[in-house]
């Protein structure tokens, strides 16, 4: 055999045997404890991209020509990144049953669940664990980083159901028929960061305060860089700081007019307490007003089509409820909790933590073991 | 519009950032910088998307043309509400400095521009079959009588939206001075023309404006122009009284169509034949219908870009020589296309052969 030919035959052996590990794959997930644990959505969706995968191996291969050492390079290397999601979703599948990881991941479940009756979106809606709050467009299935900081923490699953929002948000007019999809439009072409910052505009816009309180209070970093370079996946940390009060300023305006300026004293406090930590910070970490200028002004787009879009009506509006459960805790009544959401517990939680912040008090513990409970509790009965 | 949805959101974008733009002018500087820039890309980027579009406009495409007409009419009548409110907000910018409250003008401008948007995706449910099941409905009584019946309709429905166009471009016309008509029927081509030195807004407006016109003067293949122009020129000439539907009827040939109805025999007719010959006509006269809807829809966008266009034009000489003459040209080119399909669609002109007309269908029931 000439050496040409035994190169033939090695690359060729080496894409057949990458696409036997996708094939291993395609099995595992058939399996029938594996389908129970992920569900029939889940299963479907991950078969069908193995088996995209697969087949574009099968191509490869095909009696059209011989495969490429550059063609096999990049086939492997989707293939891995295939191969890598479906492991994460069945790992995570399989970790969630575990008490205090199946507790976590039921209550960030009661807020996907209250997310999907409000956008119709996700419909397999199910939280399973991992390092890192994220989701993945091939399986839509959410993540919650574990351990983490608790229900303070919840919000940040708005923020991954914004990304789903974001592909999936469909508009049809109900006259003609003619659909649009008015966020996949907005973020075509875009910065990867424009859709980050999208679904933190996305998360203000259905959960309120409470997103905004864990984002700038939890996550960012005050020293960090304001503008992200090019190749990031995030914006910088100032400008989604900045991003989000102005969705929130948008949330208050887009109230009834008693309540426009409801959320002026977070605002306020929120720009001061990030001002003040930023006092010590390199220059680079501050946002300059023409760079504000111009988050505002992305952050003002996305607002424009959510509340432009069938999701008009899903903005976070009951603030007023979580501010009556958060009084009540704090004078030691029991909160009502009949007709609320889970978004209101949140942000009553959040409330109650900001205030004791505020006064210079601690937050007691029963106000977080209370949360829980509720989230629970809202979520088996069936109340948005 | 039923245009690509990249298309529609590219208008959409404009409208927006135009929205943008107008609440920024209450904000602070660098908020009104951000807006400004946004709302320029945004221009810019309509502005290439409408050329690709508009590009292969002609009346005498086949109606199963890949764009339909009305699709192109509707381009053309955005463009004309897009060049509106890129003139308001340079306006409203203090590109050129007009004695008026720019911000008001422009929020009027993207209002206009929003409904229109808006309007058009809820219309071309009308056009995909929205309409139809009056025609699809199996007729009751003698198909004789429906036939007759429809024709007459077909007629006199054509006679009637040919009418509403031609007043809506009277109505426009005449508040030009009076020689403006016969010199925009002669000076088409170079009047076409502008490019002064202002804002950039205010040129990406100009730009619009022109483009759009320059999509309805394309319309017109090389060989309709003359015709066209001359018919243009004899309906104006014909003053007040051409509104009387005699006057149309004379215009548009339907006089000779009622003729021809009133000998048609139809007792030899098929009556089978006559069921699919009345829903021929229905869909003919619907489809004329929103023909005629896009030309006054292009009309009343040309108009409100020319009112605030003529706000520029006490200030910016250019467009005072320009504007009236790109008027009259738009006006007169909206009346000549309306008055052309009228005849192809009644088969009384010869000028166009996009459809089967009236006529057609006729004899197509004598000779099958």
């Amino acid at each position: 055999m000439t050496v040409e030919a035994v190169n033939r035959r090695i690359l060729r052996e080496r894409a057949l045997l990458e696409q036997a590990r996708l094939r291993d794959l395609s099995s595992l997930l058939g399996e029938a404890m594996v389908a129970k644990r992920l569900g029939p959505g889940v299963t479907t969706a991950l078969l069908q991209l193995v088996h995209q995968q697969d087949a574009a191996f099968s191509t490869l291969l095909g009696d059209d020509g011989e495969p490429t050492w550059t063609g096999l390079r990049e086939r492997i290397r989707t293939g891995d990144r295939v191969l890598s999601e479906c492991l994460a979703v069945v790992a995570g599948a399989f970790a969630r049953p575990i008490p205090p990881i199946e507790a976590a991941c039921a209550e960030a479940e009661a807020l996907t669940t209250e997310l999907y009756a409000l956008t119709r979106i996700a419909a397999d809606h199910s939280v399973i664990p991992a390092d890192a709050e994220c989701v993945s467009p091939a399986s839509s299935v959410v993540r919650r980083r574990f351990p983490d900081h608790g229900i303070w923490d919840i919000p940040l699953i708005a923020h991954e159901f914004g990304h789903l929002v974001a592909r999936d948000l469909l508009d049809v007019d109900p006259v003609s028929g003619d659909t649009s999809r008015p966020l996949a439009e907005l973020l075509a072409g875009r910065k990867r960061q424009m859709a980050e910052l999208a679904s933190d505009v996305f998360a203000v816009y259905v959960l309120g305060p409470a997103y905004v309180l864990t984002l700038v209070l939890h996550r960012m970093d005050p020293t960090a860089r304001a503008i992200s370079y090019d190749d990031a996946t995030h914006p910088g940390d100032a400008s989604r700081v900045s991003a989000v009060l102005h969705a929130l300023e948008l949330l208050g305006a887009s109230d009834i007019p008693i309540r426009r300026g409801q959320y002026d004293f977070l605002i306020t406090e929120l720009t001061k307490w990030w001002m003040e930590a930023q006092k010590t910070a390199p220059s680079e970490a501050r946002l300059d007003d023409m760079a504000a200028a111009r988050v505002h002004a992305d952050a003002q787009k996305v607002w424009v089509r959510l509340a432009s879009s069938r999701l008009a009506e899903s903005q976070y509006l009951s603030f007023p409820r979580a501010r009556t459960m958060a009084d009540d805790l704090r004078n030691g009544r029991t909160a009502s909790c009949a007709g609320a959401s889970c978004r209101d517990v949140l942000n009553a939680a959040w409330l109650v933590r900001f205030r004791s912040w505020r006064d210079g008090i601690d937050t007691p513990d029963r106000f977080v073991a209370w949360a829980r409970t509720q989230l629970i509790e809202i979520k088996e009965c069936g109340t948005t | 519009m039923n245009g690509p949805p990249q298309y529609d959101d590219r208008a959409r974008q404009v409208a927006e950032s135009a929205r943008a733009f107008a609440v920024a002018l209450e904000r602070s500087p660098a908020d009104q910088a951000v807006a400004l820039e946004d709302l320029e890309q945004a221009g810019r980027s309509w502005a290439v998307q409408a050329q690709s579009i508009q590009r292969f406009s002609s009346l005498v495409e086949p109606e199963e043309a890949v764009v339909p007409l009305e699709d192109r009419l509707a381009a053309v009548a955005t463009d004309l509400g897009i060049a509106e409110v890129l003139l308001a907000a340079g306006i409203a910018a203090d590109e050129v400095e007009v004695a008026v409250d720019g911000p008001t003008v422009l929020k009027s401008a993207v209002s206009r521009l929003e409904v229109d948007l808006a309007s058009q995706r809820a219309e071309i449910g009308v056009t995909a079959g929205f309409a139809r099941p009056s025609a699809e409905l199996e007729p009751t009584g003698d198909p004789r009588d429906h036939f007759a019946r429809a024709s007459w309709d077909a007629v006199d429905g054509i006679v009637a939206d040919t009418l509403t166009v031609l007043k809506d471009a009277w109505a426009h016309l005449h508040e030009l001075a009076p020689d403006v008509a016969g010199k925009a029927l002669s000076e088409v081509e170079a009047i076409l023309d502008i490019a002064p030195q202002v804002g950039r807004l205010v040129r990406l407006g100009l730009q619009a404006a022109k483009r759009a016109l320059l999509a309805l003067f394309e319309l017109l293949p090389e060989r309709l122009k003359a015709a066209v122009r001359s018919e243009a020129r004899e309906w104006w000439g014909k003053g007040v009284a051409q509104f009387e539907n005699l006057a149309v009827e004379r215009l548009i040939g339907a006089q000779r169509v009622r003729l021809a109805l009133e000998d048609f025999n139809l007792t030899s007719v098929d009556p089978e034949r006559l069921g699919t010959a009345s829903a021929l006509l229905h869909e003919l006269v619907t489809r004329f219908g929103r023909l005629s809807q896009g030309l006054r829809r292009v009309l009343q966008a040309l108009a409100a870009a020319v009112a605030v266009a003529g706000l520029l034009a006490v200030v910016v000489a250019a467009v005072g020589s320009w504007l009236p003459l790109a008027a009259a040209v738009g006006y007169l080119l909206t009346a000549g296309s309306i008055i052309l399909l009228a005849r192809d669609y009644l088969d009384t002109g010869g000028l166009l052969s996009r459809v089967d007309g009236l006529q057609q269908i006729l004899s197509g029931l004598v000779t099958e």
